[in-house]
């Protein structure tokens, strides 16, 4: 079964989207670790749309539907922004001296880092749809 | 986001309490460095009552590291929970941050 939640593209809904992310993990049966992983994979994604495919806040939705796998759970989070791509979002800078680094790119680092599976579905020209994944027996 | 400001003879222990986020990370960061203007450059951050930090919380905590670092003093982060430090470990910052698991030994850094 599909569980979809609808929520302002605005920087106060994170709390909300996070409590409702949190609330299906806990009940597909993950352990706090992994709870936490979703958690912080979802706000970042979620972040990363307001800031960059709306461009600022209030001007379209975040949907996140969650289903649960036989072995885990797939997120799609949806929205109406200017197409954005995380595969052209370059692997953030790790190695430099910190107050060389540019802040860009965390975001979808922590997303690849903590889901195992991150993607984005193209076939539907009018939305983003990101698809995130994450195993029930994933040693994270 | 509630903060906590108590002052101390040589640092000033801030409480952040809830999420610092896309949304609290810029309050958070106002408040400091408001604070670094009126003089203060040494802050114990007391991470316990923190549930959740992102990397635009962790980015506002390598600000303010650089911050006070440039006026000769510095943060150190008291009782950091273990999800909040992998998240700091993921960014690749940890080494910028003194951590300590008592309030003493987070005073004592600072008093030399």
């Amino acid at each position: 079964m599909t569980v979809t939640e609808t929520y302002p593209g605005e920087f106060s809904s994170l709390a909300s989207i996070s409590d409702f992310v949190v609330e299906q993990a806990e009940k597909i049966g993950f352990d706090p670790k992994q709870i936490y992983a979703i958690q912080t994979a979802v706000d970042e994604a979620c972040s990363n749309i307001i800031d960059h495919a709306y461009g600022g806040e209030n001007l379209g939705y975040i949907e996140i539907s969650v289903d649960r796998l036989e072995n885990g759970m797939r997120i799609v989070i949806v929205d109406d922004g200017k197409p954005f791509d995380p595969d052209e979002v370059p692997i953030p800078d790790m190695i430099s001296p910190l107050e060389e680094r540019r802040e860009r790119g965390l975001g979808v680092f922590f997303m690849r880092k903590l889901m195992d599976e991150v993607c984005y579905d193209f076939s539907n020209p009018n939305h983003n749809v990101l698809v995130m994944i994450k195993r029930l027996n994933f040693a994270s | 986001m509630e903060i906590i400001i108590t002052p101390n003879n040589h640092f000033d222990l801030i409480k952040p309490i809830g999420r610092l986020d896309s949304y609290t990370a810029p309050e958070f960061k106002e408040t400091m460095c408001q604070h670094i203007k009126t003089g203060c450059k040494a802050f114990v951050i007391d991470m316990e009552a923190l549930d959740y930090i992102s990397s635009s919380g962790i980015m506002v905590l390598v600000h303010l590291q650089k911050a006070c670092g440039e006026l000769g003093g510095g943060i150190a982060l008291l009782s950091t929970p273990e999800l909040l430090l992998s998240t700091i470990k993921l960014c690749g910052v940890e080494k910028m941050f003194s951590f300590f698991d008592n309030f003493d030994s987070a005073a004592a850094f600072f008093q030399g």
